[in-house]
């Protein structure tokens, strides 16, 4: 007979895909539970990058100094030029019309100063263009939505990176413009106050 | 033909510092009468008001660039035979053969020295 047969094969076959489905779903249940703790891993390294990385800091104040900073050594250098070319043109005035070879040597130093004086075109040509490259970067950086996601995973994260320590207050170099830093005269007045 | 140290010159440059380098430079070999622009715009307006002997043009600059310029000057038939030279930091291969194929005289790469500028002056007045 063909049925109690055909019952008789089911539940054995029943039974052993029963063990096999059983098997496989704690395998299953294995391999997600180390694809999800890999996951959970990869996602916490992630965190603590993007924390290292700060990029909120870098694009709120680290390009921002930077291309101030550039903007600063432009500026400090056309002065420069504006004053050395200046007094080379005030030593062509005072030659005047003389002629010699006191006259040529003067003439032609002062010509060696006007040539030497280029590089400030070519400085500032060079360092506008990392200008702009910076601020390429602190576009993408910024449209990308890393800036946003890293001030989600940690929001004191710049605050704390920014927070001045008295004990070991931040280098910064030259003042940028009057008024970022203090005059020779008001560092005289502090240390007599001080001390 | 000789260069004619009374000619009229054109500086154009958007840095008032190399304007005044060249000035100086050109000065020192002899040309006094030197008229300035700070882009390519107002130096074409400074060509529709004055004939100039000479234009020494900065590329990189807004809103005309010195090859706006060149370009508009050689279109310009009361103007298209003015000499051209450029003295630019652009120092490619594509940039030199573009400027030649707009109908620059002469190509000067920054930074350069009094001896170039009066060579390269020289070789546009065929001296």
């Amino acid at each position: 007979m063909g049925l109690p047969q055909k019952k008789e094969h089911s539940g054995a076959f029943d039974g052993d895909i029963g063990r096999r489905l059983e098997d496989a779903m704690r395998a299953c249940d294995d391999a997600a539970r180390m694809v999800l703790a890999q996951i959970a891993q990869d996602i916490a390294a992630l965190h603590s990058d993007l924390k290292a990385l700060a990029p909120q800091e870098i694009t709120s104040r680290r390009i921002p100094a930077a291309g101030e900073e550039l903007e600063a050594v432009v500026a400090a250098t056309e002065a420069a030029t504006h004053d050395i070319m200046q007094a080379a043109e005030g030593l062509l005035d005072a030659c005047g019309d003389a002629e010699g070879a006191f006259a040529d040597m003067v003439e032609g130093k002062a010509t060696a100063i006007f040539e030497a004086c280029t590089f400030q075109d070519i400085t500032g040509q060079r360092i506008g263009k990392v200008i702009k490259t910076l601020k390429v970067i602190e576009d993408r950086l910024n449209a990308s939505g890393i800036v946003k996601l890293a001030a989600a995973i940690s929001d004191e994260q710049g605050a704390a990176a920014a927070k001045a320590d008295d004990d070991n207050p931040p280098l910064e170099g030259p003042a940028l413009k009057d008024g970022d830093g203090l005059k020779q005269n008001d560092i005289d007045d502090l240390l007599n106050d001080l001390f | 033909m000789a260069v004619d140290l009374t000619m009229p010159i054109l500086v154009v440059d958007d840095y008032k510092t190399m304007i005044r380098i060249i000035r100086n430079l050109l000065k020192q070999l002899g040309f006094n009468d030197v008229d300035e622009a700070a882009d390519g715009t107002e130096a074409l307006q400074k060509m529709q008001g004055r004939k100039y002997g000479l234009v020494i043009s900065d590329w990189n600059m807004e809103p005309m660039t010195g090859y706006e310029l060149l370009k508009n000057v050689r279109g310009d038939e009361h103007l298209n035979r003015t000499p051209f030279i450029m003295v630019t930091a652009e120092s490619k291969t594509e940039n030199v053969i573009a400027a030649k194929k707009a109908g620059v005289n002469n190509y000067i790469v920054k930074p350069f020295n009094a001896a170039t500028l009066k060579a390269k002056i020289d070789a546009v007045f065929g001296e």
